[in-house]
């Protein structure tokens, strides 16, 4: 029987080389590929794991919605990033909706779907893209849960849930017909807890706003008005894991668009949210 | 170690996700938000607690109340991590029972003990076996429907084991349990004193986390090859085996051979801590620029891969349209990808009645059949008992998967190039012998062998032929001697000899000695066999443990002097019966074992040198 602290390392290798194996399948097989980029820790997780897939090379273009309700340490931050590592980023925004005063006010669901789903949609079809690489993971919440690794959108964007392709043995739908995308889910099988594991093994710099301060930190992070801080001591990464392992709050109880309904994330889901 | 998978499976309504809500809340591994929002679901749908809604998060499941899609969740139980896989037991999502199923290390059956065994029972366990999941549990389910009752218990599991015992399955336990009461969940029941095993949680904990990597063979499925920078990386998954800087490696179909020069990683100085269970995307590169594309395998030389362009397997079924003789599909296999065409069909089963029909011509949705699938370029493979991971593919048609597909031993279909046209009989699949090479080798004292004596005419070949089965049928060695004019005779009295009548007889001679070989006799083959092409063709068809190759030469002055069949002296008179060497095309031989100028040694040298070769290996 080996040691608790080597079933971590071999659990973590294991999702690890299984990313990076999803990662160059979608870059080897579609060919307009991107990755949609939130700057949080899964978002972080996954472009390291791109770097690791292509040798220090980000082969295809980052996506930040750009909902402009972000915290602006992470548009800071975004920017940064960018600069330092050449990377190629496309911005998406719906301008139509906020011209005409798009809040949360109107609506969690209504607000997250023009800023978000929309414009998300309306970037794939600009580019073009025939695939999105997307950090979502089956522990947040259980629509996810649901998730293929390689899921197909219809031209909407639509995520027909009931009616998912059979995905087994690493064989992944990478041909699917014209005008659909597929989003790919790297760090599917991923907990919150492994991805903060992988963050302190591979010394992966993350947003300050993780650490706590006065008592509160973010555990998720979201636009401005629709994420809240949790009360938190962590202010380090073996903090947080400290700290994760004993709690058994969710991880997405500060984000209020989950709370408006019982069925919201899926709600949003089916409509092309990621 | 990697959390413990195990999927959930049985037939619909029979208590599954009811039993995982249960698992959860009992090991106090629900999230805090979890099960308030669930009483408020419950509420808002005016119905009692259901433990399945943890499970069943999409709306149409809650108010169908049955699962649609797989779900996966995890607990933490004394120091242990597991990974559980809900699918459902509808018969319309067998697809998403195959997805969550495919990656498991173990199972539990769950069966209704009001219901007892019903169609998705025996289904799921025929999809168990197929996925090669060996660590099975069954569970009777809500056993205070039916007060505990111990006969219940027993009567279902007399009818499943004999039915689990039809398509070789042994489940590893049966556990009756009360997921609403919590019975044999966590620790031993109360109401079933008569019950004297494990409860869910402890079989659970039984179970070892098995670990793909097994094989000592290396297999490297090409991914990609990266030219981002001055390296030309190829990228593979290491399926099985192990990649070291300085080891020789063979890239399949090309058969081309390179040692790997550098094992490429980012950051650079990433601490590369390679763990023996953990099957490793790897990028590398080579010391010769080799042509490599995603669809090679690369290998040790040691562990050649099959090569051929069919394969025998079993296929699950997913299609709403019925498998077909001749219907053409796509197959990925690891990385490589292939257009086939359904070859043959021989037996159908299905795996809900456990009806077998033969002789069929089709192969139905939820049903496993053998097929022989046939590919214009060759498919680079391995037996799925041998090495899993490159012995499984799916079939598509159009966009989706429509069937999984397991590789069967066939050397028979394997070992032929059949580059000269397919079998005309479409009703063929591979036979099954009852005695074994390894009977015959016992009974005999040797195992079957082919001695290929090549070399232009003159070279003494039959002479040598001759000496040869003397020497060893005094040995107590079974042996015989297929001539190239023999053979001339009778099988081969339609050739004549043009290129393509020489090869022909080439071909026909190659399974004569196969045939011969496979008796458990040692076939002497004497034979011009001009071609390089054919004398492969040949070991490959005998396999290269089993095949030595000889190639006898002498001067033209010995050759025109020894003239067994006057063809030079004809020759020189411009008689039409080219003379290979002379008038027509000899090729000089590659991969030959032993070669002898006989011109210079005598008979007994050359044949003694032979038998010493060939006795060390089949005895």
């Amino acid at each position: 029987m080996r040691a608790a602290a080597d079933a971590h390392v071999d659990s973590l290798a294991a999702l690890e080389q299984e990313s990076i194996y999803i990662l160059r399948e979608a870059f080897s097989k579609i060919e307009r590929l991107a990755m949609l980029w939130s700057m949080g820790k899964d978002s972080t997780v996954l472009l390291w794991l791109a770097r690791k897939a292509f040798f220090g090379h980000v082969p295809y273009p980052l996506i930040h919605i750009d909902t402009s309700y972000k915290i602006p340490e992470m548009i800071e931050y975004c920017d940064r990033l960018v600069r330092e590592l050449g990377l190629e980023l496309v911005i998406g925004q719906n301008t139509k909706a906020l011209a005409e005063g798009m809040n949360h006010k109107r609506g969690r669901l209504v607000c997250c779907t023009a800023l978000k789903t929309e414009a998300l949609r309306q970037v794939i079809e600009q580019h073009k893209f025939r695939a999105i690489i997307v950090g979502i993971r089956r522990d947040e919440e259980g629509s996810r849960a649901k998730e293929r690794i390689f899921s197909q959108r219809s031209q909407n964007s639509e995520w027909d849930v009931a009616d998912q392709p059979p995905e087994f043995w690493d064989q992944y739908r990478t041909d699917f017909p014209p005008g659909e995308h597929v989003r790919v889910h790297p760090i599917l099988r991923w907990t919150e807890l492994d991805v903060w594991r992988y963050i302190e093994r591979e010394k992966i710099p993350v947003m300050q706003l993780y650490f706590a301060e006065n008592g509160k930190r973010y555990r998720s992070l979201g636009c401005a008005p629709c994420t809240s801080p949790c009360d938190s001591s962590a202010e380090s990464v073996g903090e947080i894991i400290a700290e994760l392992s004993a709690t058994k709050a969710s991880e997405r109880s500060g984000r209020a668009q989950d709370q408006e309904h019982s069925h919201a994330m899926e709600k949003l889901r089916l409509r092309g949210y990621m | 170690m990697s959390p413990v998978a195990f999927v959930v499976v049985g037939h619909v309504d029979h208590g599954k996700s009811t039993l995982i809500g249960r698992l959860l809340v009992d090991t106090e591994s629900l999230q805090d938000g979890r099960l308030e929002k669930v009483r408020q679901i419950c509420r808002e749908q005016r119905k009692p607690f259901e433990y399945a809604f943890l499970l069943d998060a999409l709306e149409a499941e809650q108010l169908q109340g049955v699962t649609i899609d797989i779900t996966e969740v995890r607990f933490r139980w004394r120091e242990r991590q597991y990974l559980i896989i809900d699918a459902p037991g509808h018969k319309e999502f067998m697809k998403n029972m195959l997805s969550g199923a495919a990656h498991a290390d173990a199972a539990l059956l769950v069966i209704d003990a009001g219901q007892g065994v019903q169609e998705q029972s025996r289904r799921h366990a025929a999809a168990l076996r197929f996925l090669g999941i060996k660590e099975i549990a069954i569970i009777i389910s809500k056993m205070d429907v039916v007060d505990y009752s111990e006969e219940v218990f027993h009567a279902i599991r007399v009818e499943y084991e004999r039915f689990l015992a039809s398509i070789d399955v042994q489940a590893k336990g049966f556990i009756p349990v009360s997921a609403a009461d919590g019975e044999n969940i966590t620790c031993p029941s109360s109401q079933m004193g008569w019950y004297r095993g494990p409860s869910v949680v402890e079989f659970l904990e039984s179970l070892c986390s098995v670990d793909g990597v097994t094989s000592r063979a290396l297999r490297l499925p090409v991914q990609d090859v990266y030219k981002f920078d001055e390296r030309r990386i190829i990228v593979c998954r290491v399926e099985s085996g192990h990649v070291s800087v300085g080891a020789e490696v063979q890239v399949w179909p090309s058969k081309q051979r390179a040692v790997i020069r550098s094992i490429e990683h980012w950051p650079e100085t990433a601490d590369v801590a390679t763990c023996a269970d953990v099957k490793e995307a790897v990028g590398f590169t080579l010391d010769q620029q080799l042509f490599v594309q995603r669809g090679d395998v690369i290998t040790d030389p040691a562990h050649a891969p099959r090569v051929a362009n069919f394969l025998a397997a079993s296929v699950f079924w997913l299609g709403r349209a019925p498998v077909r003789a001749s219907g053409r599909y796509k197959l990925k296999l690891a990385t490589l990808e292939r257009d086939i065409e359904v070859f043959s069909i021989r037996r159908v089963m299905d795996s809900g009645s456990m009806e077998v029909r033969t002789g069929e011509v089709g192969i139905g949705q939820n049903e496993v059949g053998d097929v022989v699938l046939k590919s214009s370029r060759p498919f680079v493979f391995d037996i799925a008992s041998e090495i899993p991971a490159t012995g499984r593919f799916v079939l598509l048609e159009g966009y989706d998967i429509v069937g999984g597909g397991i590789v069967l031993e066939a050397e028979d279909l394997y070992r032929r190039s059949y580059a000269e046209g397919l079998p005309k009989s479409t009703s063929i699949s591979p036979v099954h012998e009852a005695v074994t090479p390894a009977d015959r080798a016992a009974a005999y004292g040797h195992r079957g062998h082919v001695i290929w004596l090549t070399g232009v005419p003159g070279s003494g070949k039959s002479t040598i032929a001759r000496s040869l089965e003397r020497g060893l049928f005094s040995r107590d060695i079974k042996a015989f001697i297929v001539d190239g004019e023999k053979l001339r005779f009778g099988l081969s009295a339609d050739l004549g000899f043009t290129e393509l009548e020489r090869r022909e007889q080439g071909r026909r001679a190659a399974e004569v000695a196969l045939l011969f070989a496979q008796a458990g006799l040692v076939a002497i083959v004497a034979l011009v066999s001009p071609f390089n092409a054919d004398r492969e063709y040949a070991r490959t068809l005998i396999g290269e443990e089993h095949f030595t190759l000889v190639y006898l030469h002498a001067p033209l002055a010995v050759l025109r002097e020894r003239d067994p069949h006057d063809l030079y002296v004809r020759a020189a008179a411009d008689y039409p019966i080219p003379v290979p060497g002379l008038t027509a095309i000899y090729e000089s031989p590659e991969g030959v074992c032993l070669r002898f100028d006989t011109s210079v040694e005598s008979i007994e040298h050359v044949s003694h040198a032979i038998l010493d070769r060939v006795l060390a290996i089949i005895r």
